[in-house]
């Protein structure tokens, strides 16, 4: 009987400790150092990130400042102390940045292989989720012949070609 | 004999406290930081004014019924003073829209029943000033500068008070008072105490 107890507890105790045992056995230094990634260049972002905002990034979306891919912009949440909400003088130049270094460090490795063309496009999450072809909170918000599908495709794959100007244009004119 | 009965207590105790807790502790914490009902002010249409309505009415909590949109229009974009007859009109992404009026409370709802829109919604506020010397009653009409995607309650991102760092301040009809200024309903069931 005190075996069978013994036995027991013992078998409570693994299960409990487990995670902890794991989680300390997973951490290498590896995990620890800074990865660099490749971002796609800032020219053209500001439209791009104009249409993202708009249309991803109100307060109760990813202008949240909790939820990954998080978007700063003029209507959704701001990133300096004396501006706020709707102010008139637009998204700033800093939050531009932020916006594109939260767009690539979604899936920054993956960023990289798509960049290099060791991926295809849409294997990124962010072009994933406005599709619907995985579960998305906000639904669908793009096919892949939309303006804001493709202007947001262009960016990503931006450096020898441009950010197409017209695409995010008429995706920023739709009412 | 203490073992068995500790496997048949064990299961009893985790299953208690499993449904003694809810699902989502960040939404528990929400419903709970609204605090206590006002003391003179009936659950009902017009209480928890200028509070998040879908904390408790959004399908999660137990605020029965369950709204689509719920808020409250204030005169001014910091006081504290509530609007009645705003008059907000949604029209969701299908082009289906639906149009009611604010209580004296300032409150307003559309239950999901009724109006289980399609999001993302477009939303406008249609307030009538306070009726002036001449008899009239001026309209002002905003349109809100961004779409609603997933969230009907007002309050989660008009938080009362003026616009901040991550949130756009109250629903508001007039920049400042008008002539006559809108005051508080003196015998409404709900607003400030």
């Amino acid at each position: 009987m005190k075996l069978k107890r013994f036995l027991y507890i013992t078998a409570i105790a693994v299960v409990a400790l487990s995670p902890f045992v794991l989680a300390a056995g997973c951490l290498s230094e590896s995990d620890q150092a800074a990865a660099t990634f490749e971002c796609p260049p800032d020219a053209g972002w500001p439209q791009v990130s104009q249409v993202l905002e708009r249309k991803c990034g109100t307060l109760d979306c990813h202008g949240d400042r909790g939820r990954p891919f998080r978007l700063y912009g003029r209507n959704g949440s701001r990133l300096s102390e004396g501006d706020v909400v709707g102010d008139t003088d637009g998204t700033s130049d800093a939050e531009l940045e932020e916006n594109r270094l939260s767009t690539c460090a979604l899936e920054p490795e993956l960023m990289n292989a798509v960049r290099t063309e060791d991926a295809e496009l849409e294997t990124l999450t962010l072009l994933r989720k406005p599709l619907l072809l995985e579960a998305h909170k906000g639904g669908r918000v793009w096919l892949e012949d939309s303006p804001g599908y493709i202007c947001l495709s262009s960016w990503i794959t931006s450096g020898s070609t441009a950010v197409d100007g017209p695409a995010c244009e008429a995706e920023l004119s739709l009412p | 004999m203490k073992l068995i009965q500790l496997r048949v207590a064990l299961p009893l105790i985790l299953a208690a406290v499993a449904g003694g807790s809810c699902l989502s502790p960040i939404e528990d914490e929400e419903i709970a930081a609204l605090g206590p009902e006002v003391d003179g002010i009936p659950e009902g249409p017009f209480h928890r004014y200028g509070q998040n309505c879908l904390a408790c009415h959004g399908g999660y909590g137990e605020g029965s019924p369950t709204f689509t949109i719920a808020g409250t229009v204030f005169a001014t974009r910091t006081d504290n003073i509530p609007v009645q007859g705003a008059v907000i009109t949604v029209t969701d992404s299908l082009g289906v829209s639906y149009a009611v009026p604010s209580n004296c409370a300032g409150n307003f709802y559309i239950e999901a029943d009724a109006y289980p829109a399609a999001f993302p919604l477009r939303v406008e506020v249609e307030c009538s000033l306070p009726e002036n010397a001449d008899g009239e009653r001026i309209k002002r009409r905003s349109v809100m500068g961004t779409r609603i995607n997933r969230d009907g309650g007002c309050a989660s991102c008009h938080t009362q008070g003026g616009a901040t760092l991550d949130s756009p301040g109250q629903v508001f009809c007039v920049e400042e008072q008008p002539d006559p200024p809108f005051e508080v309903e003196s015998d409404c069931e709900g607003g400030p105490r």
